[in-house]
């Protein structure tokens, strides 16, 4: 296990493709975060560089207060007793199952009986014992994925980097291995980072996530706070669906869009913004003219449904209401159906209007 | 095993990591790879272009553009450049015919064994064509012609009476086309693997029928296809040597290559008439394969669907038997009939004497076995076909290892280097070489260097090409992932690479191994008494007339070379020689 720091970190492509824009982050000991991101964004260049695959031009990686990257010099990848997941598994096709696994071991001084049964216990671990005489191309997606996690783990590395290792899997068994991954960190508690455009994949599988764009960090934090107190526009829109309206803050706790409506929210400091955004299923759908209580501890809003998806678990409204511009997106219970042209009240509470940064 | 254990424990521990900035190797590669280039390419074109403007025999005489003027403006010489462009288009047209309808056939029809047709096309591409040449003059002459014969014997025709003359240009066109219709075969062959069914398919349940979708959909589709095949077939017949010096030197008509050849070796010193002469034959040949790279280059389009999707054969009903009997005609003419004509030949005591037990000999064998010349003539081609081989995949493999793992600066050049001397014909590089080393500094004429040199050069870009695309099929990954779970460089190399890279270049031995051994048209402008090659050789003993020894010769060459594919099937598998397209 290791603590892993990134200080002002910077990877220049070509002559001015900042892929790393000098970026920190801190990782704890067996946690695991998550690099989320559109493509482009740096995430997996991120990963290469504490790998070892390549150079920064600035700033450094520090493991367990040992500079192992910086601009002048870059321990090679085998010297850094880590693990890596690749996007396309990279199994040695060449190499029987419990070879691929065992490969890792002699470099760390395991050998003969001793690797045998490390070799073995992983490969009971990931559910694979029965397929260790066979050679790759006779596995199955799934199956070659679980040889890549146990060749990962057997050599019990301080560091396990996975990029976007789900991403070649049908999507049932993406699901499952999601709950797979989280399991054998919750097993083994190796410091881990994994590389994902998947939201979903990073909210179940992660400690903490942390989101990029543009070669920036826009914001660290656990799943929950990321999904519901998004700190920029990006973060909001890229992790999950919003509801994003611009305008200025009024006075404390109340935002005036600037078509004219107005929102009340907490009062967060005085902090300044031009932006809010509101989650579709933060929003309630009444009935036209419904008792929904006091108007003062949340938003009351009338307007009328101009679109309606029925989903199964759910309804997808567009709102309409006065005010906005824009109509409101809102995730609604399927059992109270409001059809096209209908007349409801929404009702907003005050702290799921989230002021966010406009990056 | 334990030793590199010990160091690696170490990993995480010492205060700073290393400072050792690695030492930059990319300047050593670029010299050694640009002192190659310039040694291969550059050198003997320049020198054949420089000799091209001076009168040969008076060098002081200086800068001229008398080659040029005698080049094209004699009758003499000019007259077989214009066959020779006859030839390339005749050729051309009547393999892309050949060739596109039956690599339709093994593509998209029920056709019985398909698989039959497939090989046997792919046996005629390795069959030396101035062997074939020389076993049409057995099966066809205008006497002695074995078809010629039996057809009077049966219709009871006088001894006047001939069918087939392959000593005429249609002879030479009919020649050329059975061993050049294979190039177009496998182009088109790969460009309909590359097309789905399903887009087929689509155009049937849009309401075409067969014939209006092959039209209107399959064959635009293999259209760059047909096009490349039809370059590559007009190109191979262009700056082909073996054929028209067998049969239409003969017929008294000169090509482009014999004429060349004949400047070479005339009395006079011709040096500088010959690199003129030689010089729109590069061009030609440069910029046809130019045009192919062009037009295959954006085939992307062709390639969408790739090879998913079940292919559906059509039905040929009732024409099903009689198009396999026609696509087996040209495999007979090409392979059946030759090798049939050679193995008879090469144990008989006189060539007109038939079929007979008293015509019987080993003679022709203990002839080619017992002959010096012959004998020094076997040892120099297979050391030349090992140290081609050898020295063309090495430099390959290193350059495509380089460029695919981007491992030096300008790495992205790297293909283009190596395969540079492509579309160079064999014959104009023969005198390019022979212009830039035959005198000081670099006398390597007369040894069997220049002709290494020569094989090098020819079949570089095919080595290329194929350890190039064995390479690219193994993913950066597999290396990666080797380096984090604690291996070096080195240890990476030998535990990943080589294995996965191995059957790469095996491939690109054999392919290079193969068409070494009957090299010809480089070969015949750069032997000496010392360095006669088998091919040169069979070329001696046919202007001797020595026929009987020739089929011997023949059969001893076809036999080594099918040493070589069995060899190469056994160790890559059966696809090896379609593997480099």
């Amino acid at each position: 296990m290791a603590v892993l720091d990134l200080k002002g970190l910077l990877k220049i492509f070509g002559t001015d493709v900042r892929a790393v824009d000098e970026i920190d982050l801190h990782i704890e000991h067996g946690e695991l975060i998550s690099l989320l991101g559109p493509s482009g964004c740096g995430k997996t260049t991120t990963l290469r560089l504490v790998a070892g695959f390549i150079d920064p031009n600035a700033g450094e990686i520090v493991m367990d207060g040992e500079v192992v990257s910086n601009a002048n010099s870059v321990i090679p990848p085998e010297r850094r007793n880590m693990s890596m997941i690749f996007q396309s598994y990279a199994i040695w096709p060449h190499k029987t199952v419990s070879q691929n696994v065992g490969y890792g071991l002699k470099f760390r001084g395991i050998t003969g009986a001793e690797a045998d049964k490390r070799v073995k216990s992983l490969l009971s671990v990931v559910q694979m014992d029965h397929l260790g005489a066979r050679y790759p191309s006779e596995l199955s997606g799934g199956q070659q994925q679980r040889v890549a996690l146990a060749r990962a783990l057997v050599v019990e590395p301080a560091v396990l980097l996975l990029d976007e290792p789900l991403s070649n899997l049908d999507a049932n068994l993406r699901e499952e291995m999601r709950f797979e991954i989280r399991r054998l960190h919750d097993e083994f508690h190796i410091t881990s980072i994994y590389v994902t455009h998947d939201q979903a994949e990073a909210m179940v599988t992660s400690d903490r996530i942390c989101v990029m764009n543009s070669g920036k960090i826009e914001q660290v934090g656990k799943p929950s706070d990321i999904y519901d107190i998004p700190a920029t526009k990006f973060v909001a829109e890229f992790v999950g669906v919003t509801n994003s309206i611009r305008g200025k803050i009024g006075a404390p706790g109340l935002f005036e869009a600037s078509d004219g409506a107005k929102f009340m929210m907490n009062a967060d400091g005085g902090k300044a913004g031009e932006l809010v955004s509101i989650r579709p299923h933060r929003i309630q759908v009444h009935p036209e003219n419904a008792d929904v209580g006091g108007a003062d501890a949340q938003n009351v809003i009338d307007g009328e449904v101009t679109r309606g998806y029925y989903f199964g678990s759910t309804v997808d409204y567009l709102v309409k209401v006065p005010g906005l511009e824009e109509p409101l997106r809102v995730i609604g219970d399927p059992h109270q159906f409001f059809g096209v042209g209908s007349k409801v009240r929404l009702t907003i509470e005050k702290a799921a209007v989230i002021l966010v940064s406009d990056s | 095993m334990t030793q590199d254990a010990q160091q690696l424990p170490g990993m995480i521990s010492g205060g700073e990591p290393s400072a050792t900035r690695k030492f930059d190797y990319t300047v050593i590669v670029w010299v050694v790879l640009l002192i190659l280039l310039i040694i291969l390419v550059a050198n003997p074109i320049f020198q054949l272009f420089k000799e091209s403007f001076f009168v040969s025999e008076d060098e002081a005489g200086g800068f001229t553009f008398q080659n040029y003027i005698d080049a094209f403006e004699t009758d003499e010489y000019y007259k077989p450049m214009y066959i020779t462009m006859m030839l390339a288009i005749s050729v051309g047209s009547i393999s892309l015919v050949v060739g596109a309808v039956m690599a339709w056939v093994v593509s998209r029809t029920d056709i019985p064994c398909p698989n039959l047709i497939r090989n046997g096309i792919l046996a005629s591409f390795v069959t030396p064509p101035f062997l074939g040449a020389i076993a049409w003059i057995f099966l066809a002459g205008q006497n002695e012609g074995w078809l010629n014969k039996w057809i009077r014997g049966l219709f009871g025709l006088s001894e006047e009476f001939y069918l087939f003359d392959i000593f005429t240009m249609k002879g030479v066109v009919f020649a050329m086309s059975l061993y050049s219709f294979p190039l177009v075969f496998i182009v088109v062959l790969a460009g309909l693997n590359n097309i789905s069914s399903d887009v087929e398919d689509a155009a049937n349940v849009a309401g075409g029928g067969t014939f209006h979708t092959m039209f209107s959909i399959t064959l635009p589709l293999v259209a760059p296809s047909l096009f490349a095949g039809f370059i590559l077939a007009a190109l191979e017949a262009m700056i082909l040597f073996g054929i028209p010096a067998v049969l239409s030197i003969p017929a008294g008509q000169h090509t482009m290559t014999t004429q060349l050849r004949a400047f070479m070796v005339s009395e006079d010193d011709l040096l500088g008439l010959a690199s003129a002469y030689a010089m729109p034959m590069l061009i030609l040949a440069i910029g046809m394969v130019w045009t192919r790279g062009i037009v295959l280059g954006r085939r992307g389009y062709a390639t969408v669907g790739g090879k998913g999707g079940q292919r559906r054969p059509q039905k040929l009903g009732a024409w099903r038997i009689p198009i396999f009997i026609l696509c087996l005609i040209p495999l007979v003419c090409a392979i059946v009939l030759p090798g049939f004509a050679l193995l008879t030949t090469s144990f008989m005591r006189n060539l007109g004497g038939g079929l007979e037990w008293s015509n019987f000999t080993l003679w022709n064998y203990h002839f080619i076995l017992t002959n010096d010349a012959v004998r020094v003539s076997i040892y120099n081609t297979i050391l030349l076909a090992i140290m081609a081989a050898t020295g063309a995949t090495i430099v390959a493999a290193v350059s495509a290892f380089i460029a695919q793992r981007k491992l030096i600066k300008g790495h992205q050049y790297m293909g283009f280097m190596a395969t540079a001397p492509i579309g160079i014909p064999g014959i104009v590089l023969a005198v390019g070489l022979f212009a830039a080393y035959t005198k000081q500094p670099f006398v390597l004429y007369g040894t069997l260097w220049i002709m290494f040199l020569a094989y090098l050069t020819k079949y570089l870009p095919l080595a290329y090409q194929t350890a190039n695309a064995g390479l690219s099929s193994i993913h950066p990954e597999l290396e990666e992932s080797c380096r984090i779970m604690g291996a070096n460089r080195l240890q990476v190399f030998k535990d990943v690479t080589v294995p996965l890279f191995k059957t790469a270049v095996i491939a690109s031995w054999i392919l290079v191994f193969m068409p070494s051994l009957r090299e010809l048209s480089a070969s015949v402008l750069l032997w000496t008494t010392n360095t006669k090659v088998i091919s040169v050789v069979i070329v001696d003993f046919y202007e001797e007339t020595l026929l009987g020894p020739i089929s011997a010769l023949g059969v001893l060459l076809l036999l080594i070379t099918l040493v070589a594919i069995v060899a190469g099937f056994r160790l890559v598998g059966r696809d090896f020689m379609s593997s480099s397209g």
